[in-house]
């Protein structure tokens, strides 16, 4: 069975699995570091971009590749202005206003489709790069790791996201989603073919577990959940899994030995056989879901 | 002189609505003709910029003085751009408070927040 899901794996290249979870503090990064470590070469990808914490655990190893993310930003030329307002009018996210024949740009609710620019007829707007985040690559642990950040006091890190993905081009990877269902969540899931929710052992846990249930169908992407943290009381997350039929993949039980090792920056896979049995268990099923999946569209 | 204040509703005995680019509506009085009129909020419906949205549309109507409660900083700076007078909403009927406006009673807004990036709807 294992040689036969090896051989799957080689030949799906490009299998992108990404974990995700309605709030902070669920396990993302502790379930997609774990899981890239047992998996097949996959790349690992932090793209909570806000707050990364995966190079906590796969720290760098040499040297790391840096490449800042540019968004283009509009700058006005109030010379060539006739105060047309075609760009006010065209811009849907209100980015742009005209006060005193002067056009103001909010930097930091453009979304940069350069739209403005194309429709102005005197070439007032000028598309200038601004740096928002950076991007850094490295090696560690055997893995390649891209962590994306987004720079303090910016509003959005949707274009980090986006570039980590052409980053990453067509290799495997697991990605470490941002907390939440927001913008970002959907940027991070977008293009990926598997879905990992992770979930804890709380009534908020099982209602943020409902809203990235509700994204993952508006997506149409296949998932199941692993439930982190469960203790022998009772778990609202796994029976809201049960009423949905959704799969579950694994329950982590609560552990203070688990809690140490994080906390250490340790990955409880290279730690404890016991840990590695339960990724491993996890990457196969994630895998022969796939596979089941490629058949069904087959 | 044209006052600008967000309501809840289209009539004089509205009250007020303590936001801005998502009011329901923008009532403009005019202190020469001394006649009001309500226009829904253009920035409402938006689902972002919705107080650069609103600002503009006060500014394009030639709004001299704006009461609120609360302005976030982009449209605080186009209003204070066009030189629009800014006054901190109290409590009072729609008629107390351009009155108020007009003798420049009002205490004069000068905390702008940083704006709610989209979730201003909520």
């Amino acid at each position: 069975m294992k040689g036969s899901i090896i051989m799957a794996v080689s030949e799906f290249n490009n299998i992108t699995i990404a974990v995700l979870s309605g709030k902070g503090g669920t396990g993302k990064t502790f379930v997609s570091t774990n899981l890239t470590l047992v998996s097949h070469g996959f790349t690992y990808i932090d793209c909570d971009v806000e707050a990364p914490n995966g190079h906590l655990y796969f720290e760098p190893q040499q040297s790391i590749n840096q490449q800042g993310v540019d968004v283009l930003i509009p700058q006005f030329d109030s010379s060539k202005c006739i105060q047309c307002r075609q760009c006010i009018d065209f811009c849907k996210f209100n980015a742009l206003a005209m006060v005193k024949e002067k056009v103001f740009v909010f930097e930091q609710v453009c979304h940069h489709c350069g739209g403005c620019s194309i429709v102005c007829p005197t070439g007032a707007l000028e598309e200038i790069p601004r740096q928002i985040g950076v991007i850094k690559s490295y090696e560690s642990k055997g893995h390649r790791v891209l962590s994306g950040e987004l720079n303090l006091g910016e509003v959005s890190g949707v274009p980090v996201i986006k570039r980590l993905h052409q980053t990453n081009e067509k290799n495997s990877g697991i990605i470490d989603c941002p907390p939440g269902s927001g913008c970002s969540v959907m940027e991070s899931i977008q293009n990926v073919d598997y879905l990992i929710m992770v979930a804890e052992a709380s009534s908020f846990g099982a209602h943020n577990l409902e809203m990235i249930h509700e994204l993952a169908a508006i997506m149409k992407k296949p998932y199941s959940v692993i439930l982190n943290k469960t203790t022998n009381q009772k778990n609202p997350s796994k029976d809201y899994c049960e009423r949905n039929g959704i799969q579950v993949l694994a329950e982590i039980p609560y552990d203070k030995t688990l809690a140490r090792w994080l906390s250490e920056g340790e990955i409880p896979v290279l730690k404890s056989s016991n840990y590695r049995k339960l990724f491993e268990g996890v990457y196969m099923k994630v895998i022969v879901g796939l596979m089941n999946e490629e058949i069904t569209r087959a | 002189m044209r006052i600008v204040i967000p309501t809840n509703d289209n009539h004089q005995d509205s009250t007020t609505s303590s936001r801005f680019g998502r009011a329901p509506y923008l009532a403009a009085y005019d202190s020469l003709q001394k006649n009001w009129s309500f226009y829904k909020n253009p920035g409402e419906s938006n689902t972002g910029g919705a107080g650069i949205k609103a600002a503009q549309w006060a500014i394009d109507i030639g709004c001299e003085s704006l009461i609120v409660d609360k302005l976030g900083s982009n449209a605080a700076d186009m209003l204070k751009a066009a030189d629009v007078k800014l006054y901190k909403m109290v409590d009072g009927r729609l008629v107390d408070l351009v009155l108020m406006a007009e003798k420049e009673t009002l205490p004069r807004l000068n905390d702008f927040h940083e704006g709610f990036h989209n979730h201003g709807g909520q």
